[in-house]
């Protein structure tokens, strides 16, 4: 299942960025964007999230307004599904949300063009909330991330888009010294695909 | 008035009704709960399967709440280290060796996950927080099943009245642990029962399920209207299954 939609995370930038139809529209005075798409987080060391935790394809949304012509700056919001395959090791419960929303400021390397290549980075907040027996409660800390995206136009306003953002989540969980680091860090690649609207 | 009179009862209904919150989980906390696990002949126990639960009693209108908080199986050397959820509040911690929790009704006597092994419940005293609670090493003993039957072989038309008592080492070993020391306190369970016999080979039987090898006592009272009579039998149970039949 995982595998499915990462491989589709892969195509559709081929798909999009493919076309051999000559660019003809030419973007300007943009004022900013709001994006939404899939995400399929891969978690990596040694932590409680890459090892026990199995996540599922999540959600990505993100807004940006140009500050300057090539300066921008927004907020990204990210949300997955996932169960814990091992109880012993994360306490007893079998499934949970992450939650992260981050601001960030990004730059814009082709500044109007057809083709749109961004990379920003930011900070902001990561929440792992875990459901047990009807109750929720929340591993959490500061999230630190960086991101780089490419996006075609479509139609009109409408651009179709990549984005992998790299995050290194602090968490603040209070634990026995034995198990406390495996709580305490989580750090992923999520790739993104979706649909941006500019706004001009 | 009529305010005063609704604030003189609705406020002791509101703190009733609002006492007995559900037992939450403390966010951005963990602790830690290691064990070991021998059989009789202090060999480490492998698969033996661990649950640890809170129990609030507080509430008179919600009853009681049950929480797990940590599961998990010791591995080939016997250990297990679990890590466990901290409740925002509760009243006990319980932990099941061998055992799982037999009904929301019921959690004194938990049902063995294997049954040809003993249950231990421990009543944890120490605090739950995010810090690392290591019990003391424990023993599991094999269990069998022994069937007592008393048949009446008095050829009679009167009533006898008999009642025994079984006396039997349980197969499931209450303890408490406290100030980082394991205290058993209980060890044996007591059957009792009653028939009234009345008609010649009718049978009462008993089934338990006891470590082996144990001793068990049966203290057998018969009576009729003009006299009463009681034997104790010992009985040493070596083999994992019995019958034993002891004729009245």
């Amino acid at each position: 299942m995982s595998i499915k939609y990462f491989s589709l995370l892969f195509l559709f930038p081929l798909f999009v960025f493919g076309q051999t139809e000559e660019i003809t529209l030419k973007k300007k005075n943009k004022t900013g964007f709001v994006q939404a798409g899939i995400s399929y987080p891969i978690y990596l060391g040694d932590n409680v999230a890459a090892e026990v935790y199995e996540f599922k394809p999540g959600f990505y949304a993100s807004a940006f307004l140009f500050v300057k012509p090539r300066i921008l700056a927004g907020v990204i919001f990210n949300y997955t599904n996932y169960t814990s395959n091992n109880i012993e090791v994360t306490g007893f419960f079998n499934e949970g949300v992450m939650e992260r929303v981050v601001f960030g400021v990004g730059y814009d390397f082709t500044n109007g063009q057809d083709i749109t290549i961004l990379a920003t980075m930011g900070i902001g907040y990561a929440n792992f909330i875990n459901r047990s027996q009807g109750e929720t409660f929340r591993d959490s800390g500061t999230s630190f991330y960086a991101s780089g995206s490419a996006s075609k136009n479509i139609i009109k306003n409408v651009d179709g888009f990549f984005e992998i953002t790299f995050a290194y989540d602090a968490l603040n969980v209070e634990a026995p010294p034995e198990i406390s680091d495996f709580f305490n860090t989580a750090i992923s690649f999520t790739p993104a695909l979706g649909l941006r609207y500019h706004f001009n | 008035m009529k305010h005063i009179y609704f604030l003189f009862y609705a406020t002791p209904l509101f703190f009733l009704f609002s006492c007995g919150n559900p037992i939450d989980f403390n966010d951005n906390q963990r602790g830690l709960l290691n064990f070991k696990v021998v059989d009789q002949n202090q060999g480490p126990l492998q698969n033996v399967y661990i649950e640890s639960l809170v129990i609030d009693n507080a509430s008179i209108f919600e009853g009681r709440d049950i929480k797990k908080i940590a599961s998990g199986n010791t591995n080939e050397n016997g250990t297990a280290s679990l890590t466990t959820l901290i409740p925002d509040f509760y009243d006990a911690n319980y932990i099941y060796i061998n055992g799982i929790q037999s009904s929301p009704l019921d959690i004194d006597t938990p049902i063995a996950s294997d049954l040809d092994k003993s249950t231990i419940l421990i009543l944890n005293s120490d605090t739950l927080t995010n810090s690392t609670i290591n019990l003391p090493e424990v023993e599991i003993k094999d269990v069998g099943n022994l069937i007592i039957s008393l048949v009446n072989t008095i050829d009679t038309t009167t009533d006898i009245e008999v009642s025994a008592s079984i006396l039997f080492d349980a197969a499931l070993e209450y303890y408490v642990f406290e100030n980082n020391e394991l205290s058993k306190i209980d060890d044996q369970n007591l059957i009792n029962g009653t028939a009234i016999v009345r008609n010649q080979f009718s049978t009462s039987s008993v089934e338990l399920r006891l470590i082996i090898p144990s001793t068990v006592k049966i203290e057998v009272t018969k009576s009729t209207e003009t006299e009463t009579e009681t034997e104790t039998i010992t009985l040493s149970i070596t083999d994992f299954e019995n019958t034993y039949t002891y004729e009245y």
